[in-house]
């Protein structure tokens, strides 16, 4: 029985360009891809975790689609409907229960879809679904939020946003390349006050995939995995969220959760790169404060002093004080605002993370942070987890 | 030393038609959960995690367990939700009880949800479950499935109609005796007969409702289950199968991928000989006939011998291997808690229960969870004292 868990190998396939393939080809090409890069086939795997949520599919059960596609035939799989790091949770659990020693995770996304109706039909359907709230209405909900609390203003959320798109300008798997500035987004059309168009996530297609091992099986397969040293998750109230939706106590009971396995004590000290889903761009500035980057109230100056993205100081903004001694990348991959796919968004993400990881001998850990608020907040749910290079 | 993992306790609501249910989404979750946590003696609070199982399509909304507040939400736990078709409440279980013993959980609470309260035509989403290209057109639904199957089996086992109604009407008259149940009628072989064909050779009596009720279940790991429980039933293997998404790859004969799955789980369980080892057994049949394929899936008897064990009454009240004492899925199919509720009869008749159905003194249980296009997938779990 293994007593930790490794991630021996990731692959991406589509989101840049025109992606034409159908999910289960997608996923098969990812999956494929990332069994070779690990040196294995599909015999040796033994479950298979897809991530998916069967409105984004536009059909029911949808992974009878992808569950073979990702190696899963005549294999122990299974489907959860959370971001992507529900589904690796999952797998981390199959292998350290001793079920498995191999497990595939992967999504796909193909289908043109609308994320905001979608979204609304997740929507309790006697109070709230009738008014049309939707996904970028609930996110306009934190950021106004942030407005009222004083925590950040109009501007930082255009920097934050313009933050994210620079990033994504080097990252060759990024949906959005086009390195949109702090004045094209603050420029960009009001959506959802106080959100703009350049704010807010597209929504991709693409297909995620990692090969998740027992700490036996990484070790003879990959000369560097990276290790799960935590994960854990979270959820917040339907009701009880509309209260202070700041608060994001779901959020912070799956960071505190994953922290102490991880023995993360100082996060600035400790963590090199975040990768964050936030497909609203002031939602990075709400996390800050909860990942223990800066103190309630500080995420403004944090962004506009202290956060370097993908290696380099934030051009972004006028004043580039450093407060910190040491470099955290935040969303080096350009975040949600440059890659969004509903479904396999978590995979990617900590994909994300696995490549800074591998290219930044610097970088030693790094914190990758799902939920599913693509369909919307209130009632939402959180996962955290922290790969590390070496073991504790 | 691999962890265990034990159910603890089962809340489940009375099961009635979707068209008469008056309890609304909310209140029957409320109403299970409450119970599972009531009888082990819980609160909310104790609870670590919880998982929800139930199918998006059919339940007319996205995510439904986002706005409902019974599963710890208010406390923030981790919440996981979980849908592979019909499979959903044998997957919802698996993982609680990888949860369980990675050590990751100590109590875990998973959730069958009434799936088909708010739908208006179930066929129609099912239909949407099949290959785009070339089944959907055709309108394939649930009993089209089930016929395939059904239809191949009397062929390769000149088996007459009349073995389909037996099966159904002990099924029926199990249901009777199970105050949860949905059909209470206990028909007969020759009413079940009498009733009109649906999709050949598949009858009205032999097809299952459309349910609705809900069932909570409490998982623990060993150290809490021996404090909170005096009766836990421990998970001793379980594990799932999928097959492939296209039909036409598939030959329909008999319950194949259950078999390499039951074969598997077996060794796990260190089962040998199932049919003697096994004293009680809940086998998902949401059309009656399917209970005779999956006899001989899961080593109950030999290839085409599934006719002899229905009438030598093995598998019947008193008999020497009881299966579905519930009333099976035929009597009552509230999506997907019927699957958690395989599992759920089997622990409560392992504790001694089982009111109204109790099999005399079992010690070691198997529950069955089928679902997906064409039944893709399988769950099986090996339960004991």
């Amino acid at each position: 029985m293994s007593r930790k868990v490794g991630i021996i190998s990731y692959a991406l396939e589509g989101f840049h360009g025109e992606v034409k393939m159908s999910s289960d080809e997608l996923v098969f090409t990812a999956v494929r891809a990332a069994l070779r890069k690990a040196g294995i086939g599909r015999d040796s795997i033994d479950a298979v975790a897809v991530s998916s949520v069967d409105a984004y599919d536009g059909i029911t059960i949808s992974n009878g689609l992808t569950a073979p596609a990702a190696g899963g035939y005549e294999k122990d799989a299974t489907r959860i409907q959370g971001g992507g790091l529900s589904a690796i949770l999952s797998a981390y659990a199959s292998i350290l229960s001793g079920s498995a020693e191999l497990a595939v995770v992967a999504g796909g996304d193909a289908v043109q879809y609308d994320d905001a109706v979608i979204s609304n039909a997740s929507y309790d359907v006697h109070f709230n679904r009738g008014s049309g709230i939707n996904n970028v209405q609930s996110c306009a909900l934190v950021a106004t939020s942030l407005l009222n609390d004083g925590i950040a203003t109009e501007n930082d959320f255009a920097l934050v946003a313009a933050k994210n798109y620079k990033a994504g300008m080097t990252n060759r798997h990024a949906h959005i390349k086009s390195g949109y500035t702090y004045k094209d987004v603050i420029s960009s059309p009001m959506v959802s006050w106080p959100l703009r168009s350049l704010e807010i996530a597209p929504v991709s297609k693409g297909a995620a995939a990692l090969v998740l091992a027992s700490e036996k099986k990484a070790k003879e397969l990959a000369a560097n995995p990276l290790w799960i040293t935590g994960i854990a998750g979270g959820s917040n109230t339907y009701s009880g969220s509309w209260r202070d939706l700041l608060e994001m106590k779901g959020l912070r009971k799956a960071i505190g959760t994953a922290y102490d396995m991880a023995g993360v004590r100082n996060p600035i000290a400790d963590i090199d790169v975040f990768e964050l889903y936030a497909p609203a761009a002031p939602l990075e500035l709400a996390y800050y404060e909860p990942l223990g980057l800066c103190e309630r109230g500080n995420a403004s100056t944090l962004l506009k002093n202290g956060i370097k993205s993908a290696g380099r100081e934030i051009e972004v903004h006028p004043y580039g004080i450093k407060v910190h001694d040491r470099e955290i990348a935040v969303n080096p991959s350009g975040g949600a605002l440059c890659n969004n796919p509903g479904n396999c968004g978590g995979i990617y993400r900590a994909a994300s993370a696995m490549e800074y990881l591998e290219k930044h001998d610097h970088a030693r850990r790094g914190v990758v942070q799902d939920s599913d608020i693509n369909l919307g907040f209130m009632g939402e749910t959180y996962h955290v987890m922290i790969l590390e290079k070496e073991t504790r | 030393m691999k962890k265990k993992a034990a159910i603890i306790s089962v809340g489940m609501t009375k099961f009635t038609s979707c068209r008469r249910e008056t309890r609304s989404r909310a209140e029957l979750a409320f109403a299970a959960v409450k119970d599972a946590l009531s009888n082990a003696g819980l609160a909310l609070k104790d609870i670590d995690a919880s998982v929800y199982t139930s199918v998006d399509g059919f339940e007319a909304t996205v995510r439904p367990a986002r706005t409902l507040e019974a599963f710890g939400q208010g406390l923030n736990i981790p919440l996981i939700d979980v849908n592979t078709g019909g499979s959903a409440g044998g997957s919802g279980i698996k993982e609680a009880v990888h949860l369980i013993e990675a050590g990751i959980h100590d109590i875990v609470l998973v959730y069958g949800s009434p799936t088909f309260n708010s739908v208006v035509d179930n066929q129609q989403v099912l239909n949407t479950a099949s290959p785009p290209i070339f089944e959907k057109p055709f309108g394939i639904g649930a009993v089209h499935m089930g016929a395939f199957y059904l239809s191949r089996y009397m062929r390769d086992h000149d088996l007459p109609e009349e073995s389909y109604a037996e099966v159904a009407s002990k099924n029926h008259r199990a249901a009777a005796r199970n105050p949860y149940a949905h059909l209470r009628k206990g028909f007969s072989a020759e009413e079940v007969l009498a009733s009109p064909m649906i999709t050949s050779p598949i009858r009205l009596l032999e097809c299952c409702p459309t349910s609705s009720g809900a069932v909570a279940m409490i998982l623990a790991s060993e150290k809490r289950a021996k404090e909170l429980c005096d009766t836990p039933v421990w998970v001793r293997a379980m594990s799932s199968i999928s097959d492939t998404f296209l039909s036409g790859f598939k030959t329909y004969r008999g319950f194949d991928k259950l078999k390499i799955l039951a074969q598997k789980v077996y060794k796990a369980a260190g089962i040998k000989n199932p049919r003697k080892e096994i004293d009680v057994a809940e086998l998902f049949n949401p059309f009656a006939g399917f209970e005779l394929l999956e006899y001989e899936a899961v080593g109950f008897c030999k290839e085409g011998e599934a006719r002899r064990l229905l009438e030598e009454h093995v598998t019947d009240v008193g008999g020497e291997l009881p299966v579905n004492m519930s009333g099976g899925v035929v009597c009552t199919n509230s999506g997907i808690s019927a699957s958690v509720i395989r599992h759920a009869e089997v622990a409560l008749q392992l504790m001694g229960k089982a009111e109204g159905r109790q099999v005399k003194s079992p010690s070691v249980g198997l529950a069955h969870s089928w679902g997906g296009n064409l039944g893709q997938f399988h769950t099986l779990a090996v339960l004991t004292l």
